[in-house]
């Protein structure tokens, strides 16, 4: 480690670690709840566990890319981090508000919650992936400001480079377009337009900023090609990003109410929306085969090349798929949604976090690279879950054409309910591959525990 | 300072122009260009390949002969699959869909390596489809 303020990274991934296995541990209880609709009913109902899931989700990403910026801005930058003390501080009211909202969520009424939270002053909760109370939306902008203020001052005291810049743009504009949150209009379809301000500008957007950052900086470390080369596959990755993200916002804007416009923009730019993540895949693939050295930390360069991969398939390729309006018409809101959901968050988001906290944790800890046996074992652990993922979107996407056809093409159409009962197969296997993923997910953690042998640290 | 400046691109892609230029077309014909992209790589076979070095003779033969292959079988599987399984048949498109939207990207993954490798001025066979590469005597 090369300035000993990178080390407050650590608490940041393990903790991002820990609230990952919460949850998956509540996917594979909504997983259940598909096919046993009473499972853990009346304590933990469906509604609830979702919510649970897709906020553990948010916030282990968010932790994890506040962790990868710990580590990553100093060593840019080449000096030690504007103020440790600060991001330990961050770090405990951060997951001390997560920890508090989720057990809100499991414990108190929703409705009860929403008033002991100040939701009649301020009403902003009730909304998917933005139901956190009042309290915790502000101190979640706290934290993120407290956060830009430190990254950004470390920033401009030492050398600023491409990747820093890109990366402190992303963040800012995860910052930034967070506040939409607080925007809640009466109106339902401004209430969804500028929601997706929020969810869209996110992972189709400046999340992206902060994915190609991690990975260029990644790549640079394990493959020793020139950093001018890098960044200039930067430079092409995030224009391509925003070119075709930003406006492709308009693919959520079908059949919710907004001018009829937004179908050929939506379509046209969301469909070059592969097109940065295919970016991604030839820039990882380019720069591991033109390595310069044999780094031994390999299961990191396995994570980045992984990342370019599965992010192209379950962001670019399953993203496509219903991206078009006439496709749309049929598909939206089916569970090829929830396909496409669950493999481009793993491949463009999880992934690149596991593989910065794969590549920055061993250095952390003192040593270049793990002992091969623990490397190996990570490494299983990345093919049992990116295999157990592939079948997961596999399962739901074969259940959403399914879906789409019972409900919406067939002469008789089902209701939704009728529907779901045809696809419980599925879903049964969707759930036995989310075990799977669970099983890889462990071998993850306990990769962390194995010792033996490690390469020595070269500073 | 020196009146040569250094070629960027040729160092960032050492590799024959014509083998990259095939392997971006198979790539093309698979995204953004289906059959223009497969026409440019015929012809470019048909007009190139006696004239061409080894290297981008390999990567020439792979593209074309892979793009047939797995044209045919993309196409053709899919064909079948909703020519016997019925246009009405939700089954059909269950199988059909996944079917294509898995080997297509199967096939695109394959091109990014291949592209890769012609960049980097190196041979390369597509796995199962594409032709076995020359041995050297």
């Amino acid at each position: 480690m090369k300035y000993q303020s990178q080390a407050v990274a650590m608490p940041y991934f393990i903790a991002a670690i820990g609230l990952f296995v919460g949850q998956i541990i509540f996917g594979l209880i909504i997983g259940l709840q598909y096919v046993i609709g009473d499972f853990l009913f009346p304590e933990i109902p469906f509604n609830v566990a979702r919510m649970v899931h897709t906020n553990l989700l948010i916030v282990w990403l968010l932790m994890g890319f506040m962790g990868a910026a710990y580590y990553l801005v100093p060593e840019e930058a080449e000096t030690e981090l504007h103020s440790p003390k600060l991001a330990i501080a961050l770090f405990w009211i951060f997951l001390t508000a997560g920890a508090l909202t989720i057990l809100g969520y499991l414990f108190i009424d929703y409705n009860t919650l929403a008033s002991m939270t100040g939701n009649d002053i301020l009403a902003t909760m009730g909304r998917e992936f933005l139901e956190q109370p009042l309290i915790t939306k502000i101190g979640i902008v706290i934290v993120a400001l407290a956060f830009l203020y430190n990254i950004s001052m470390t920033t401009l005291k030492g050398r600023k480079t491409v990747i820093n810049i890109v990366l402190l743009l992303g963040l800012w504009g995860l910052a930034i377009f967070f506040l939409f949150a607080f925007y809640n209009p009466a109106n339902l379809v401004l209430d969804k337009f500028y929601w997706w301000w929020v969810v869209h500008l996110w992972v189709e957007g400046v999340w992206e900023l902060i994915m190609a950052a991690l990975l260029a900086f990644v790549l640079i470390k394990v493959t020793g090609v020139d950093r001018e080369v890098i960044e200039k596959w930067l430079y092409v990755i995030i224009t391509l990003a925003l070119v075709t993200g930003i406006i492709g916002t308009g693919h959520h804007y079908f059949w919710i109410g907004t001018p009829a416009y937004w179908q050929w923009w939506g379509s046209i730019f969301s469909a070059l929306e592969p097109i940065p993540f295919f970016a991604m895949t030839v820039f990882a693939f380019n720069m591991v085969n033109r390595r310069k050295r044999e780094h031994p930390n390999k299961v990191a360069v396995l994570w980045a090349l992984g990342t370019g991969v599965m992010a192209f398939l379950g962001a670019g390729v399953w993203g496509f798929l219903h991206t078009l309006a006439p496709v749309n018409y049929f598909t939206h809101g089916s569970q090829i949604t929830a396909a496409h959901g669950h493999m481009a968050f793993y491949g463009a988001y999880v992934m690149v976090v596991l593989c910065i906290i794969s590549y920055a944790m061993p250095i952390m800890r003192g040593r270049a690279a793990n002992d091969q046996r623990a490397q190996v074992l990570e490494m299983w652990s990345f093919w049992i879950m990116t295999i157990a993922m592939v079948f997961i979107t596999l399962f739901l996407t074969a259940a959403g054409i399914l879906q789409v056809w019972l409900q919406r093409v067939a002469d008789t159409p089902m209701s939704f309910m009728m529907a779901q009962d045809q696809l419980t197969l599925f879903y049964w296997m969707r759930f036995w591959a989310g075990v799977a993923f669970f099983i890889g997910l462990i071998t993850y953690v306990w990769s962390f525990f194995v010792k033996g042998e490690s390469k020595p640290l070269i500073t | 300072m020196t009146d040569r400046q250094p070629n960027l691109l040729k160092e960032s892609a050492p590799g024959p122009r014509l083998a990259i230029l095939v392997q971006s077309l198979f790539l093309a014909n698979l995204m953004i260009i289906p059959v223009l992209g497969f026409l440019a790589i015929t012809w470019l076979w048909f007009t190139k390949r006696d004239g061409a070095t080894e290297l981008e003779r390999n990567h020439l033969d792979q593209a074309f002969i892979t793009s047939i292959k797995g044209g045919a079988i993309l196409v053709g599987m899919s064909i079948a699959i909703f020519v016997l399984g019925g246009f009405d048949n939700p089954w059909s498109w269950v199988i059909g869909v996944l079917y294509f939207t898995c080997f297509h990207a199967t096939l695109i993954l394959f091109g990014v390596i291949a592209v890769n490798r012609a960049i980097l001025a190196q041979p390369y066979r597509y796995p199962v489809l594409g032709p076995p590469l020359e041995r050297k005597p």
